[in-house]
């Protein structure tokens, strides 16, 4: 994500006095850093708010930032982590509340409403978005920083403070989750897909 | 490695690129040869690629304004490991380091080096303590003491700062 002018030049500037470079790094990151925020805070309204938190905490400890051991997506994805974990606590809710299908509310109208756009739509992507949605927020997280945001292994263990073999076993099993889903829900899809 | 699940998982790592470089071969002959393992990795190459295509979801328009319009209020933050001022680390180091050394020079100095046999242990009853410890060495003790104290204090205190700041913010 580094079109035009690389990140660490954009953060020298900014570090230097040059407030309004901050400006690109938001309009860069905005979107994944939103996307992330929704997995846990579904609410847009709450989760906008959150994705600003997290660019305001970023600029103010951004002379934190190392830009030789890391990259800005990674410590940005980082912060992101921390003030979604943050604001759960905060809220007194479960951080990962929704592993289990069982405790996931309004889950059978979100079938049901997943059922209706299929007929209406049959639209591929929509399968698959509607499928990350019955998956965890660290399941859906996580498949999002490896997809998505460009994201390595090393580079997700660094975000969610864990081993790099744990990453990789949580990566394998948020796949299975999610190829288990489409499976349940969409095997017609699935089938006609391939 | 014919488990369905062992297959998947070497398929998804396999797809990913996260394989090791020994087991890529085995797996390319297993996805030419073997019906089962081409069709699972066709199936999850699709679901991969979908996986790709997923589109971000998007703030409002107004999202890097308002952003703006917060720092605005905010200056960058010195760098957390500027509060640490390197010269007191290197001043307790070196206390400890001068004691460690007086302590050797002082062992060595009063060691007996003439027998095997004849080691002298020095009897502590008779040390005459009060030659090392008095109101001058216990004070400065004491003055190293409260100097750490307040270090420590000002470390406590900083990082209770920036959290309640982060907890605001």
């Amino acid at each position: 994500m580094d079109d035009g002018i690389a990140d660490n030049e954009i953060i020298r500037r900014v570090i230097q006095g040059e407030q309004n470079a901050y400006a690109e790094l938001v309009t860069r990151y905005q979107n994944y850093v939103f996307t992330l925020v929704l997995k846990y805070v579904p609410r847009r309204e709450d989760a906008e708010e959150l994705a600003q938190d997290v660019f305001v905490k970023a600029y103010r400890f951004l002379s934190d930032f190392k830009g030789e051991t890391a990259r800005f997506s990674t410590w940005l994805y980082t912060i992101t982590q921390n003030t979604c974990f943050s604001y759960l606590r905060k809220k007194r809710l479960p951080i990962d509340s929704l592993d289990d299908d069982k405790s996931r509310p309004g889950m059978e109208q979100l079938e049901w409403q997943a059922g209706e756009q299929r007929l209406e739509q049959q639209f591929r992507q929509n399968t698959i978005k509607e499928a990350m949605k019955l998956l965890s927020p660290s399941d859906t997280s996580i498949l999002t920083l490896f997809y998505n945001a460009e994201q390595n292994l090393d580079e997700i263990a660094m975000i969610l403070r864990i081993d790099p073999n744990t990453a990789k076993v949580r990566l394998h099993r948020a796949r299975q989750r999610l190829k288990e889903k489409l499976e349940i829900h969409w095997s017609n899809e699935i089938n006609e897909m391939i | 490695m014919n488990a369905p699940a062992n297959m998947d998982s070497k398929l998804w790592d396999y797809i990913d690129g996260i394989s090791p470089d020994s087991e890529k071969p085995a797996i390319e002959e297993l996805i030419q040869t073997d019906s089962r393992w081409r069709s699972r990795y066709f199936n999850l190459l699709q679901i991969r690629e979908l996986l790709q295509a997923q589109e971000p979801e998007v703030p409002s328009m107004r999202f890097t304004k308002k952003v703006m319009e917060e720092i605005a209020r905010y200056n960058i933050l010195k760098a957390t490991n500027k509060y640490l001022n390197n010269k007191i680390i290197f001043g307790i180091a070196a206390f400890f380091l001068v004691l460690i050394t007086g302590m050797l020079i002082y062992f060595f100095a009063t060691a007996n080096w003439g027998g095997g046999s004849n080691v002298h242990i020095p009897e502590f009853s008779n040390w005459n303590l009060s030659k090392y410890i008095n109101t001058s060495v216990l004070q400065v003790v004491m003055f190293l003491n409260v100097i750490l104290g307040l270090f420590l204090l000002d470390r406590y205190l900083g990082r209770r700062k920036r959290q309640l700041r982060s907890q605001k913010s």
